[in-house]
């Protein structure tokens, strides 16, 4: 129980973190690097406060209380998950999310509706689908997965292989050609 | 606290098995309905396993340790399956030379028939609604839309997408 109780608090010590870092100074493709940062900063402080701190807490019923190695894992595990499959996601989601942004724009429209053309139109505040696509290739640029020579692009062999990995993963999951829409 | 943990694991990597079985077995369009049910009846299994045989406070550490496992797992799926940068390697993987023009990748994955086929889904995920060609927000898509706009507002994240 103790390592839900710590994990859950740093777990609001690093939202409160990651929204004054946001909000003061990172832009771009340094915040997801500034997250990561951040999550490996506060975890050995976790790791510490757990070891510091009793076992009870002060507070936790004496039922509750478990071996600390296996609490001390747990928490990490918690953590961990709460940071890679919570906090990193939502940003993702919030920053990079297709049919969000699609949401966010028909919500925002001022007709009444959009049609297909609209919504390419008015794509991320006006920016247009085409920009969406020009950022995703942006990235993996910058990820060396492909290189741009005159108008043409071409993966790199680490491209190569992370291609194989998830064709096969695709593949073993039955995933169609341009795969299910996300959400 | 061990046997929760290990009867939360072993309840999550079942549904692993039974919900990758399902897609192999017949073609799902709209595959997030189907995983949600294939991991709560497992988060119930797990529940009447662990009350069964040891009591509530097991089944606790269990549960929260399949809903971590499942919100690692379900970025990933989700990277796999929809990622257009995952399909633009796969894409170029496949072509001549392992190389195409940037306006053929566009035609693949900035196409009107992308955006067509996106909007449909949110359609029928209750996001949209869909009138003579024109798609408005639900009230369900208005309230996730309000949410996410106030999130990015919040973080100064711009209009992103």
């Amino acid at each position: 129980m103790k390592a839900i109780f710590l994990a859950s608090a740093m777990c609001l010590v690093y939202l409160a973190l990651v929204t004054v870092a946001f909000r003061l100074a990172a832009s771009g493709a340094k915040r997801a690097r500034l997250m990561t940062l951040l999550f490996l900063g506060t975890l050995p402080i976790l790791v510490t406060l757990h070891l510091l701190t009793p076992p009870d807490l002060g507070f936790i019923p004496p039922a509750l209380v478990e071996n600390p190695e296996v609490e001390l894992a747990l928490l990490v595990f918690l953590y961990s998950s709460s940071f890679l499959g919570g906090v990193l996601q939502l940003y993702n989601l919030a920053d990079r999310g297709f049919s969000l942004r699609i949401a966010i724009d028909i919500s925002q429209s001022h007709v009444d509706g959009m049609t297909v053309t609209d919504v390419i139109q008015s794509y991320s505040d006006g920016k247009g689908i085409n920009w969406m696509y020009q950022k995703r290739i942006d990235d993996l640029v910058e990820l060396k997965l492909v290189e741009i020579e005159d108008d043409r692009v071409t993966a790199t062999p680490e491209g190569l292989q992370v291609a194989a990995r998830f064709s096969w993963l695709r593949n073993f999951i039955r995933v169609e050609a341009t795969g299910p829409h996300r959400e | 606290m061990i046997q929760g943990l290990i009867s939360g694991v072993v309840w999550f990597v079942l549904f692993l098995i039974v919900h990758i079985a399902l897609f192999h077995r017949k073609h799902i369009q709209n595959s997030f309905p189907l995983i949600m049910r294939v991991f709560l009846g497992c988060l119930t299994g797990h529940a009447v396993t662990i009350q069964v045989t040891r009591g509530a406070i097991p089944a606790m550490y269990g549960l929260v340790a399949m809903a971590c496992l499942f919100i690692l797992y379900m970025p990933f799926y989700y990277i796999t399956v929809a990622s257009l940068s995952i399909q633009t390697l796969i894409l170029l993987r496949d072509a001549v030379g392992q190389s195409l023009r940037i306006t053929e990748l566009r035609q693949h994955f900035a196409s009107d028939a992308i955006v067509a086929g996106r909007l449909k889904t949110m359609v029928s995920n209750g996001y949209l609604i869909e009138e003579q060609d024109r798609y408005r927000v639900t009230s369900k898509g208005r309230l996730v839309a309000r949410s996410f706009a106030a999130l990015k507002e919040f973080w100064r994240l711009g209009p992103g997408g």
